[in-house]
């Protein structure tokens, strides 16, 4: 499995923020996709949950990106996720990941945080 | 870069994929062949893209991704794995996208002389949810060569072959 957007569009980076409007350039801002992308992810639900997982990195020390990277490549089904930049230098954020040893209870609690936007986990 | 083996196919890809999206709207060219110089510097060797890219474009952008990419790949192709797609709307008329037989023919020609290779990896059907069903032609069944590609190996050197043969 190969799985886009795993920042979700950059909201797992943490540096938007929900009552301010999206930076130009970005994907929530780009032509006829800032539609999309806001739908998909500008929503409520999703800055509480970007919220708890930007504040469960911090606590480790790992940046937000890093952390949701890691998370994905947790996963046995994955592959390779697909990362994306718009600048050369936010690139180390995801490459990091792939060197993390994720602490089993941090993935068990980013399971669990990530668990209500899944479809068909297999039993827990 | 770590490497793991993609799927059930003998080929190996690296841990990440760099995604192209951002590449030609979102980004410039010279930002973009830095993008893939610096993934390529950290050990990055599977490439995505699509030939409705950039993200965010109206017609008249799409495919300019793939040039993007084309022109930096020249002269280093075979240190990469290259995955593109079709099936999204690469023109006005009805028949310019979905995964007919006749428009995956021609959607991949297309990409491989704007990536200037004669072959990709990986070749994917781009559909998405509900949207990709408006797509899918009644002869799906008959035309379902792009997506065996996907995931065989065998089948994907078909495709390798595709630019020099035709494949009709």
């Amino acid at each position: 499995m190969i799985p886009y957007n795993p920042l979700a569009g950059g909201l797992l980076t943490g540096k938007h923020r929900r009552n301010a409007p999206p930076q130009e350039g970005s994907r929530f801002t780009i032509g006829t996709a800032a539609k999309t992308y806001t739908e998909r992810y500008w929503q409520e639900r999703e800055f509480d949950t970007v919220d708890a997982v930007v504040k469960l990195a911090k606590d480790h020390g790992i940046e937000p990106a890093t952390l949701a990277v890691a998370w994905v490549l947790a996963q046995p089904a994955i592959t390779s996720p697909l990362i994306g930049a718009s600048k050369p230098e936010q690139l180390k954020a995801s490459v990091a990941a792939v060197t993390l040893k994720l602490d089993p209870t941090l993935k068990a609690q980013l399971d669990k945080l990530t668990h209500e936007y899944r479809m068909g986990d297999a039993p827990r | 870069m770590e490497h793991v083996r993609f799927g059930r196919t003998g080929l190996q890809v690296s841990r990440l994929c760099l995604g192209t999206m951002t590449f030609g709207l979102q980004c410039d060219e010279p930002t973009s062949h830095a993008i893939l110089d610096a993934a390529a510097e950290h050990g990055i060797t599977f490439l995505d893209t699509a030939d409705v890219y950039p993200l965010g474009g109206t017609l008249k952008d799409k495919g300019r991704t793939e040039e993007i990419i084309g022109r930096w790949l020249k002269g280093k192709r075979d240190q990469f794995v290259l995955a593109t797609k079709c099936s999204g709307e690469m023109g006005p008329a009805p028949w310019q996208r979905g995964t007919s037989r006749r428009h995956v023919l021609a959607a991949i020609e297309a990409s491989l002389k704007r990536l200037g290779t004669d072959y990709v990896d990986l070749y994917q059907s781009h559909g998405r949810w509900a949207g990709a069903r408006r797509w899918v032609s009644p002869g799906w069944s008959q035309s379902s060569l792009a997506t065996t590609c996907c995931f065989e190996n065998s089948s994907a050197n078909c495709f390798r072959s595709a630019g020099k043969k035709g494949l009709r």
